[in-house]
C-alpha cells in the first residue's frame, strides 16, 4: 500500500539522519585547552561601571571576572590580596589611599594600562552608576593620578572595607582611551576590553566565546578557549555536563547535584554561600508594623533545622542572625542575642499579640526554593496557631511587592557577593533614603541607620564586630527580619578538570583551571 | 487571485495594529512595574520615578502605544529595556531557529500523519487501526517536555549520539523537531482519519468504485483530495502554534528562539520585546493563513476568490 | 432470448449495531439481453440493495450476502476476484445513482471524471482518442463538449445527471443499472432524461434495470416490470401484462388503486393500510400478509410459490394457485 511505503521510507530517513549525526555527537571539548561552561542566563553586565550595563555578580561574574581585572582580588582565605595593585598606603586621617600599580598590565587592544585608567574607572563609576557606587565604592569621591604607576583614592569618610570593595565589579579597570574611541558606554558594551586573561571573541544570545589574551601579565592561562553556553533549564544543564557536551556548570541547582551518580563523568563541589534566605515584613501594613509580639511569635515558631534539612538536604547552615560567618564583621557566637525555636515561647508571644487570626500572606518567587521554604513554614506556624497563605508570584509582581513592602511577608534570597557587610544595600545603607516614607517603615529605622553609619567608618575589627553583634541583637529583639538559613554555592564539573574550587561569593576564574 | 492576496496582505496591517494595541492594554493591567524591576535594588523612589519618565511610562497607555507605532513605521523596533540590545537585531538572529523548527516539524508531521491517518481510515476497526490509535493517544497525552527529556537522556546522556542542547548542526535539530511534532503527528493523524472516513462514505467515492477504479486510486485521488481541505487547515494552525508556543522545547534544548524571547520578556514586562515579538508572530501567522487559504483554491475548485 | 443476468434466491442482510436488517430475502430475477426492466417498490423494499449486489458494491463492513447467486454472462459475481470485479464495473455493468448532486467528485473536471472510466478499462487508447470519445459522449447526452472543462458545481441538476449518464455509458456497458435517476429532478427535466435514455437504449442496445417507485415512468419507458416487496419479487411480467390489471398481486392492485383517477370524482384517496414490512424481521409466510385484504391463515404460515398466470407473467400469491401456465 502506498501509505505503508511512505511511512517506511520516512523511518529509514530518520534512521539515516541519526547515523549521520554520530560524528557530531563528539562535539565535547576533547581538545585539552578548551573549556565549555554552562550558565543559567545571559550575562548582561558587560560594562559594570555604567548603570545600563550594570553587573549582577551571580549572573555576570563568569563574564567580568575573565575579561576585566581589579586592583585587589580575594585569596584562598577570602581576604583581599594585591592583584593589579602591589602595595597601598593609608593617610593619617584615613581619607587618602595611595596605590602602587603593576607596570606590565595591558588591555586587550594592546595598549598599556596606567594610573590614568584606574582613576578614570573610579570617577566614571561614581558618575555613571551612582547607586551601585554608593554601595560598592562607598565613600569614594574621586581619584588623583600621581604617575603612570601610582594613584590616590579620595574618600569622604574612613572606610574599613575599601580593599574589599575594590575586589567587586565596581572595581574593574576600564580603558579610558578605548572608551573615548568607541564613543561612550554603548560602544564599550558592544566591544568590551579589559585587563583580564580572556578577551571576548563573539557574543550571541545563547553563546559567548572567549580567547586567551597572549599579553596577559600573569602569564597566558592553560585553557585557551572558553565557550560559554546559556542553558536556562536545570535538567538540560545537568544532562549537558553529564553527557560530556559541557565541562562546567556554575550556579548549579543543589537538589540536582545530590542526584549525580557515582559513575557519571561529572562530579560536584560546593562552598558555604554568602546568600542568606530571610523573611522581611510588610511595614506599610499596620497590624504587622505595630505588632512586635506577632513578629516575635513568627521568629520563635520557625524550626530552621527542618528548613535546612528539607530544602538544602543538610548542606548549608541555620542563621540565627542576618550575617554569615566568615565576614570581617561577623560577630562571634555568644555576643548577640538570639530568638531560638521554641513553640511554647512562640505561643506566649502570640497570646500577647493582637493577631486577628487572619491569613498572613508570604510572597515568594514562584518555583523557587523559597516557595518550598514558605510551605514548610506554613505547616510549622500552623502548629502554634498562625494561619499562613503562600503566594507565589512572577518576577514583576514580586519586585513590586518588595519595593512597596505591601505584602505581609516576603521570603527571599539575599545575596552578598563580596566580603564585607558594612554597606549591603538600601535596607541598611545610611546614605540611601528608603524607597518608602519613613513613617511607613520599621519604627526602629533611625537606630539601624545609626549603627550602620558607625560600622561603616570604624577601623578596629573587634569593635566593628561588637557593633554588628549589637545591631543584630537590636534587629532581632525588635522583630526587624527573620533570618532563616545560608545556602551553598555548587559547581558541577567534568572529573578530569583540575583546580575547580567553589567560592562563597561566586568567584570563578578560568585562568586557574587546567585539564 | 493576485488581487485577493494583495488585499489580504493589506488587511494584515490593521490586524497587527489591533493585536499590538490589545497587548499594550493587557500589559498595562498586569501588576508589576518595569522601571521598578529595571532599577537597581538600592534605588530610591525618586530614582525609579525618574527612570519611569525616561522610559516614557508616565504617559497614558495610548500615547505610549502611538509613540511606539510611530517608531515602528520608521523602522525602529526599539531596544530592550533590560538588555539594551536592539529588538530587531535579536529577532533577526532568533527567527531562523524558531522558523526552522516550525517548518520542519510541520513538514514531518504532514509526511507522517497524512498517510498514517489515511491508512487507519481505510483499515478502520482493524488491529492496525487500534495500534495506531493507541499510539496517537499515548503521544497526545505525553507532555512534550517529558518526551524531550526522555530523548535527551537516551540519545545524549546514555549514548552520546546527539548533542543535548544548542543549535548549529543538523544533528541539533533532530530531538527538538521530534519533541515538537510528536503530539502534532498524533492529533493530525486522528483528524485525518476522521476526515477521510467521512469522505470515504460519500456518494462520489461509491461512484468511483462503480467505475471500476482500484482501491488506491479511490482513496488517493477521490477520497484524500477531498479530505485535504480540513487537513491542511489543521497543519497550518500547528505551524502557527509552534511560532509562539514552542517555548518549552526551546527552553529544554537551550534553543535561542522567538518563543523563549517573548516568554522571558513577559516575565520582566519588557514591552519593546513583547510587542516586537507579537508583531512578528502575528505577521507570520497572518501570512501562513493566507497561504493556506490560497492553497484551498488550488485544491478545491469550488473555492473562488475575487 | 439469452439471459444476460440471472439472480437466484439472493439473500442480503445489513448487520448494524442496533439490529440485523434483512434487506433482500430470496429474490430471484432474470433479465434478457436488450430488455428494459422496471423494478418497482416502496422505499426500503430492497431495490438499491439488489442493484448494488449485482456489481458486488455493497458496503463491506455492514452488508452480508447470506445466500444466492448472481450470474452475469454465465459467471457468478460473488465468486469473482477483485480484479475481475473491477473489470466488470464500469465497462460491463454500469450504475447510475440516485442523487446527481453528490455522485460527482467536486474537485475533478467533468472531462477527467468521464475519461477516468476509459483510462481504467481501455488503457490502450491514446489521449487524443480518449478526448474524442469523451467529447462524443458528452454531445450524445446533450452537453456541449467545451463544458467538459468545468467542474460539477458549475452544472445544474439535470446537466449533472446527464454527466453521470455519460460516465456510465462511455465504456459501452452491456448492462445499465439506473437507480431512480430522475427522482431528484423536476418533471420537465425528468422527461428530457427519459427521452435521452430511450434514445441511447435504442442506439446502443444496452440492457437496463430501471429502479423507480413511479409507475408512470414504468409504463412509458420500460418493457417489463417486476414488483418488489419485503425483499422478494412478488410479481413480474411485461408492462402490458401487468398494467392490464386483469391478474395482479394484491399489492400491485393496491398500488394501482393509489393512483387517483382524473376522471372520477373521489373524495378520498385509497392508501394501502398498515406500514411497510419491518425489515428487521423475516416473515414465515407472505410478506404482504398483514396488509392484504385477501389474507388467509395459510398466507401467514406458508410462503407462496411462484405462480405463472400467463406466459412470462408470474405472481407470488396463494390466490393464483392452480393458474399455472405451461412454461
Amino acid at each position: 500500500m502506498k501509505k505503508e511505503l511512505g511511512t517506511r521510507l520516512l523511518g529509514m530517513l530518520l534512521a539515516l539522519l541519526l547515523v549521520a549525526s554520530l560524528p557530531f555527537g563528539a562535539l565535547a571539548s576533547d581538545v585539552k585547552d578548551s573549556i565549555n561552561i554552562v550558565t543559567y542566563t545571559e550575562p548582561l553586565g558587560v560594562y559594570p561601571l555604567h548603570v545600563d550595563y550594570g553587573a549582577d555578580k551571580t549572573r555576570d561574574g563568569i563574564f567580568f571576572q575573565q575579561v576585566y581585572g581589579t586592583l585587589f582580588r580575594y585569596d584562598e582565605n577570602n581576604e583581599p590580596a594585591p592583584w593589579i595593585a602591589t602595595d597601598y598606603e593609608i593617610s593619617e586621617d584615613g581619607l587618602e589611599w595611595t596605590f602602587t600599580l603593576r607596570d606590565d598590565v595591558y588591555f586587550h587592544d594592546g595598549s598599556k594600562m596606567t594610573a590614568e585608567d584606574v582613576v578614570f574607572s573610579w570617577e566614571h563609576a561614581i558618575a555613571e552608576n551612582p547607586t551601585a557606587a554608593t554601595s560598592m565604592l562607598n565613600g569614594l569621591t574621586g581619584g588623583e593620578v600621581i604617575d603612570d604607576t601610582h594613584c590616590k583614592a579620595i574618600l569622604s569618610h574612613k572606610s574599613p572595607a575599601f580593599l574589599n570593595m575594590l575586589c567587586t565589579q565596581m572595581g574593574v579597570i576600564a580603558s579610558k582611551a578605548h572608551y573615548e574611541k568607541v564613543g561612550g558606554a554603548e560602544g564599550y558594551a558592544a566591544n568590551p576590553i579589559g585587563t583580564g586573561p580572556y578577551k571576548l571573541v563573539s557574543r550571541e544570545s545563547n553563546k559567548f566565546v572567549f580567547e586567551a589574551f597572549d599579553k596577559y601579565w600573569a602569564g597566558v592561562p592553560a585553557i585557551k578557549n572558553i565557550t560559554l553556553n546559556i542553558i536556562s533549564n536545570i535538567n538540560t544543564q545537568f544532562i549537558a555536563v553529564e553527557s560530556g557536551d559541557a565541562d562546567v556548570l556554575i550556579n548549579a541547582d543543589l537538589e540536582s547535584c545530590t542526584h549525580i551518580g557515582g559513575n557519571s563523568k561529572a562530579t560536584w563541589t560546593y562552598a558555604d554561600s554568602t546568600t542568606r534566605t530571610l523573611i522581611t515584613f510588610g511595614w506599610t501594613i499596620p497590624d504587622i508594623r505595630e505588632d512586635l509580639n506577632l513578629r516575635l511569635a513568627i521568629e520563635a515558631g520557625i524550626n530552621k533545622e527542618e528548613l535546612v534539612d528539607g530544602i538544602l538536604y543538610g548542606y548549608g547552615k541555620v542563621l540565627d542572625i542576618d550575617v554569615v560567618t566568615g565576614f570581617p564583621t561577623s560577630p562571634e557566637a555568644g555576643t548577640y542575642s538570639v530568638i531560638p525555636f521554641d513553640q511554647e515561647k512562640a505561643k506566649e508571644y502570640l497570646a500577647a499579640s493582637n493577631y486577628s487570626g487572619r491569613d498572613l500572606e508570604i510572597y515568594v518567587l514562584s518555583g523557587s526554593k523559597c516557595e518550598k521554604a514558605a510551605q514548610i513554614i506554613q505547616g510549622q506556624l500552623d502548629e502554634i496557631g498562625i494561619s499562613i497563605k503562600v503566594t507565589p508570584c512572577d518576577a514583576g509582581t514580586f519586585t513590586a511587592a518588595m519595593r512597596a513592602a505591601s505584602a505581609d511577608m516576603i521570603l527571599y534570597d539575599n545575596t552578598n557577593v563580596w566580603f564585607d557587610f558594612c554597606n549591603p544595600g538600601a535596607s541598611y545603607n545610611p546614605d540611601i533614603p528608603g524607597t518608602y516614607k519613613p513613617d511607613e517603615y520599621f519604627t526602629g529605622w533611625e537606630t539601624l541607620k545609626d549603627y550602620y553609619a558607625k560600622i561603616a567608618v570604624e577601623m578596629d575589627p573587634a569593635t566593628r564586630r561588637q557593633m554588628m553583634a549589637d545591631l543584630m541583637s537590636y534587629s532581632l529583639e525588635n522583630g526587624y527580619a527573620v533570618p532563616l538559613y545560608a545556602s551553598v554555592n555548587a559547581i558541577v564539573y567534568n572529573k578530569d578538570l583540575k583546580n575547580i574550587v567553589a567560592s562563597p561569593v561566586n568567584d570563578f576564574y578560568v585562568e586557574k583551571l587546567s585539564w | 487571485m493576485l488581487k485577493y492576496a494583495l488585499k489580504r496582505i493589506l488587511l494584515l496591517i490593521p490586524t497587527v495594529l489591533g493585536i499590538t494595541l490589545f497587548i499594550y492594554f493587557i500589559m498595562s493591567l498586569v501588576p508589576g512595574d518595569p522601571a521598578a524591576m529595571l532599577a537597581p535594588q538600592e534605588a530610591t523612589a525618586e530614582e525609579i520615578e525618574a527612570l519611569r519618565v525616561s522610559m516614557g511610562l508616565d504617559k497614558p497607555m495610548l500615547i505610549q502605544y502611538l509613540r511606539y507605532i510611530w517608531n515602528v513605521l520608521q523602522g525602529d523596533l526599539g531596544v530592550s529595556w533590560f538588555t539594551k540590545k536592539s529588538v530587531a537585531a535579536e529577532l533577526v538572529n532568533r527567527l531562523p531557529y524558531t522558523l526552522t523548527l516550525g517548518v520542519m516539524s510541520t513538514l514531518i508531521a504532514s509526511i507522517i500523519s497524512i498517510p498514517l491517518g489515511t491508512l487507519t481510515a481505510v483499515k478502520h476497526n482493524t488491529l492496525a487501526d487500534y495500534v495506531v490509535t493507541f499510539l496517537c493517544l499515548f503521544f497526545s497525552a505525553m507532555p512534550n517536555f517529558w518526551l524531550a527529556i526522555l530523548l535527551q537522556i537516551n540519545f545524549s546522556l546514555n549514548t552520546g549520539w546527539l548533542p543535548a542542547f544548542g543549535m548549529g548542526t543538523p544533528a541539533h535539530y533532530v530531538m527538538p523537531v521530534i519533541a515538537v511534532c510528536a503530539s502534532s503527528i498524533a492529533s493530525n493523524t486522528r483528524s485525518t482519519r476522521t476526515w477521510v472516513l467521512d469522505v470515504i462514505r460519500s456518494d462520489y467515492v461509491r461512484t468511483a468504485r462503480a467505475k471500476g477504479a482500484n482501491e488506491v486510486t479511490v482513496v488517493m485521488k477521490h477520497a484524500l483530495r477531498n479530505a485535504l481541505l480540513p487537513i491542511i487547515t489543521g497543519l497550518g494552525s500547528s505551524f502557527a502554534g509552534v511560532l509562539g508556543g514552542s517555548v518549552v522545547i526551546e527552553t529544554v534544548f537551550a534553543i535561542p528562539g522567538v518563543s523563549t524571547y517573548l516568554t522571558t520578556a513577559v516575565g520582566v514586562r519588557d514591552m519593546p520585546i513583547i510587542t516586537g515579538c507579537i508583531m512578528v508572530i502575528s505577521i507570520f501567522v497572518g501570512i501562513v493563513n493566507l497561504l493556506i487559504d490560497l492553497l484551498y483554491s488550488v485544491i478545491d475548485p469550488r473555492v473562488k476568490y475575487e | 432470448m439469452e439471459n444476460i443476468l440471472e439472480i437466484k434466491n439472493l439473500k442480503v442482510q445489513y448487520n448494524t449495531d442496533e439490529a440485523v436488517v434483512y434487506a433482500v430475502n430470496g429474490l430471484s430475477l432474470e433479465l434478457a439481453k436488450g430488455e428494459i426492466l422496471g423494478l418497482v417498490g416502496e422505499t426500503g423494499a430492497g431495490k438499491t440493495t439488489t442493484a448494488l449486489s449485482i456489481m458486488n458494491l455493497l458496503p463491506d463492513a455492514v452488508a452480508e450476502v447470506t445466500g444466492g447467486e448472481i450470474i452475469y454472462n454465465g459467471k457468478n459475481v460473488f465468486g469473482m476476484s477483485k480484479s475481475e470485479l473491477r473489470d466488470l464495473r464500469g465497462s460491463e455493468v454500469s450504475m447510475i445513482f440516485q442523487d446527481p448532486m453528490t455522485s460527482l467528485n467536486p474537485v475533478m473536471t467533468v472531462n477527467d471524471q468521464i475519461e477516468e472510466v476509459l483510462k481504467i478499462h481501455n488503457p490502450q487508447m491514446t489521449k487524443a482518442e480518449r478526448d474524442k470519445r469523451v467529447a462524443d459522449i458528452l454531445s450524445l447526452v446533450g452537453i456541449a463538449p467545451e463544458r467538459g472543462k468545468s467542474f460539477p458545481h458549475q452544472f445544474s441538476g439535470g446537466m449533472k445527471q446527464r454527466v453521470v449518464i455519460a460516465m456510465a455509458l462511455v465504456a459501452e456497458p452491456s448492462l445499465l443499472l439506473a437507480d431512480e435517476p430522475t427522482t431528484a429532478l423536476d418533471v420537465t427535466i425528468q422527461a428530457q432524461i427519459l427521452t435521452l435514455m430511450k434514445e441511447l437504449e435504442e442506439k446502443l442496445g444496452t440492457s437496463m434495470i430501471f429502479i423507480t417507485h413511479d409507475l408512470g415512468i414504468v409504463a412509458e419507458f420500460c418493457q417489463s416490470v417486476a414488483v418488489i416487496y419485503g425483499g422478494e419479487i412478488i410479481e413480474r411480467g411485461t408492462v402490458e401484462q401487468v398494467f392490464a390489471c386483469t391478474d395482479n398481486h394484491p399489492y400491485t392492485s393496491s398500488l394501482f388503486q393509489c393512483i387517483p383517477d382524473l376522471e372520477t370524482d373521489e373524495a378520498r384517496l385509497k392508501p394501502i393500510p398498515g406500514f411497510v414490512l419491518d425489515p428487521r424481521t423475516v416473515p414465515k409466510g407472505c410478506p404482504f400478509a398483514d396488509r392484504c385484504e385477501h389474507c388467509t391463515e395459510r398466507c401467514r404460515t406458508e410462503k407462496p410459490a411462484v405462480q405463472y398466470v400467463e406466459e412470462g407473467h408470474f405472481i407470488k400469491c396463494h390466490l393464483f394457485e392452480g393458474r399455472r401456465h405451461d412454461v
